[in-house]
């Protein structure tokens, strides 16, 4: 069982239905299109997620959005699955408690739409936080003289993650 | 220039006639450039301005910016598990080095034969598939720069072999007795060459050899860990490697194992009968992770056992005695990698594998009905620093110098030292729970047994120094005392000897 069914069967990711098992209902690889947050948004590039049965469950865990290594580790440890294990390693009830757990958790598209919102309200009630995103300046009152590139390329008015 | 316009009245001056000026000419006058005689037609177009700010976009840094050399792949890397393969491989032969002439070779004689203290005997040849099997041979050993791989009989090393020899059989009273032992030493000593060593009389003996050759990979987090349900604090199983030890065991072992029946019933385990053999059942293991704590149980049983069950003694044949061999302690003394449901760290002592082996050293005479040997070293290469041991290994060695407990002079761990509780705990001594454990400290071979591995050296053609008592004294005590391994890279290090220049009279 691989963590791609854990993907297929995710309630949540309804927009990653394009991913496709192989005739042996296995998928080595697959590139999975990364939704867009609205229909006016253009579409995102697509990242590879190369979950094959011998990646490690851990770094196949955070390739999603909002899954860091604090997540990651903390669920591995829930389910009683060691570190450094490998996604085809794992026994088929542990694969299922991952799916409802995943699909429980706020992650990939909810994620991003919430962020999303979050600096959306800021730059709608006309916060100056909201207007330094709009700005494509830094927010939490770092300099300005140098090193702004994060914000320069982030922060817009068409904010996109 | 002057102005156009009058300053005082505003009014336009009448401009001069042009006959007055001089006669406008084809080519333009210079106003600048008076180093330049050609005209400025013919100079090249001016270039636009390279102020590097007007290029940058804005407000982009203006710190140095490189192009990124592109990453070349130059050869394909190597399959995955290449490197580790190369990483763990082990030569046991060098082509290149002599044969030394009557070189004698280990065996349940020559291992207690106090004539050959100081000689290098060589490993039967069959043997090294068995002592490969359980992973005897460790990959830095220097065992690729001989003819074949062999060890030294030094004084720890036949008191071994008197030992085996007398749990093994005979009329001793030492017969089935148990013998458990902590090893320690300074790095290079010999610790796990004397584990090796251990092996090899254990299979000359046959008796059932288990070892744990890296104690740190039970603990590293590495290997699958499943919770027990029902214990407090809650214990854990480890599947895979409960699953390697028993492939480790019956590649080793086969001979022993298949000439033994079951003779317990084992009601866990469906596709056992009751003609089969140790081998086949150890074999139930391989197939199954999920039932190779269930399987290396009842192995354990059927090795401690000392009578059939009740309508099981048909075949019933008197057990082996056991060694059990473990290198690198000092990770089974501190948390593991592993977390628990709550993210917190298991301790070692909590994984029932770890737990089990750690017992024997605990549990005296009751943990190993047949009698055998446990072996146990520290390391000094993969070594976690653990106060704890520490002071569990000097109150071990107080009690083995006559110390009682109670007195001043006993060692305790310091106050705020945060010492583990349960390592304290594990080396303090148990009534009535014989034998105790022992600890052995390996030190360096004395120089007459320095004078014959070195001999060995140069008897095998990498040595080129005429080796006598003041040249080996000279070794010995740059050794640091005879430390074994410091030996060797002395004894290894090929040094181009001085051409004697022709004397002419």
């Amino acid at each position: 069982m691989l963590l791609s069914n854990i993907i297929l069967t995710n309630t949540n990711s309804r927009f990653l239905s394009s991913a496709s098992t192989s005739p042996s209902g296995t998928c080595s690889r697959q590139a999975i299109p990364l939704p867009r947050c609205s229909d006016a948004d253009p579409p995102h590039r697509p990242i590879e997620q190369q979950t094959n049965s011998h990646s490690r469950l851990q770094k196949s865990l955070e390739t999603f959005f909002g899954v860091g290594n604090h997540t990651s580790s903390r669920l591995l440890a829930r389910f009683n699955i060691h570190p450094t294990c490998r996604v085809g390693e794992l026994a088929n009830k542990q694969v299922l408690d991952l799916t409802a757990v995943l699909s429980d958790m706020k992650i990939e598209n909810d994620l991003r739409r919430e962020v999303l919102n979050d600096i959306k309200r800021l730059k709608e009630t006309g916060t100056y936080r909201g207007r330094r995103h709009a700005l494509g300046l830094p927010v939490r009152g770092q300099r300005t003289r140098t090193q702004i590139k994060t914000p320069v390329r982030l922060n817009r008015m068409e904010r996109k993650l | 220039m002057a102005s156009a316009w009058c300053w005082s009245c505003l009014s336009r001056l009448r401009p001069t006639p042009r006959a007055v000026l001089n006669p406008p000419s084809a080519i333009p006058r210079l106003t600048s450039a008076p180093f330049h005689s050609s005209a400025v037609q013919y100079a090249p177009p001016l270039k636009k301005k390279s102020n590097s700010m007007t290029q940058l976009k804005y407000r982009q840094g203006q710190t140095l910016r490189r192009k990124k050399k592109k990453h070349v792949e130059k050869a394909r890397p190597p399959a995955p598990g290449e490197r580790k393969a190369l990483r763990k491989r082990i030569v046991l032969s060098n082509p290149n080095a002599l044969e030394v002439d009557g070189m004698q070779e280990l065996s349940a004689e020559t291992m207690i034969d106090a004539r050959l203290r100081g000689s290098v005997l060589g490993l039967p040849v069959p043997m090294l598939d068995q002592l490969r099997a359980v992973q005897a041979f460790k990959p830095k050993q220097g065992w690729s720069i001989f003819r074949r791989p062999g060890t030294i009989m030094r004084r720890d090393t036949l008191e071994m072999g008197r030992a085996f020899d007398k749990i093994t059989g005979g009329d001793a009273p030492e017969k089935g007795k148990v013998i458990k032992k902590v090893l320690t030493g300074m790095k290079g000593s010999g610790k796990t060459v004397h584990l090796l060593q251990a092996m090899a009389m254990g299979f000359l003996k046959k008796w059932v050899v288990i070892t744990i050759p890296e104690a740190r990979d039970l603990v590293s987090g590495d290997t699958a860990y499943v919770p027990v349900e029902g214990t407090k604090p809650t214990q854990y199983i480890q599947p895979g490697a409960t699953s390697d030890l028993l492939k480790r065991t019956v590649e080793a072992n086969r001979e022993v194992l298949s000439g033994l029946k079951v003779s317990q019933k084992h009601a866990g385990l469906s596709g056992l009968k009751p003609t089969s053999t140790l081998e086949d059942l150890a074999k139930l293991g391989f197939q199954d992770p999920a039932v190779a704590w269930p399987v290396f149980q009842a192995l354990w049983t059927e090795l401690t056992a000392t009578a059939a069950a009740p309508g099981m003694e048909k075949d019933f044949q008197p057990r082996p005695p056991m060694l059990v061999a473990l290198d690198g302690l000092a990770h089974w003394m501190q948390d593991s990698a592993y977390r628990d449901i709550d993210f917190k760290l298991i301790h070692a002592h909590d994984l029932v594998f770890v737990k089990h082996f750690l017992s024997l050293l605990r549990e005296g005479q009751a943990s190993m009905k047949n009698g055998g040997m446990v072996l146990y070293s520290t390391s000094t290469s993969n070594n976690p620093s653990i106060y704890a041991l520490e002071v569990g290994l000097d109150q071990l060695a107080a009690r083995q110098a006559g110390i009682s407990p109670t007195s001043a002079d006993y060692p305790s761990a310091e106050a705020y030292s945060n010492a583990d509780p349960r390592v304290l705990e594990f080396f303090k001594p148990i009534e009535g729970k014989e034998p105790q454990m022992e600890l052995q400290t390996l030190g360096g071979l004395t120089r007459e047994e320095t004078r014959g591995y070195l001999e060995y050296f140069a008897r095998s053609g990498l040595l080129r120094e005429p080796v006598n008592d003041h040249w080996v004294g000279e070794k010995w005590s740059m050794s640091g005392g005879g430390i074994i391994g410091e030996l060797e890279k002395l004894g290894r290090h090929v040094r181009n000897t001085a051409i004697p220049t022709p004397q002419t009279n």
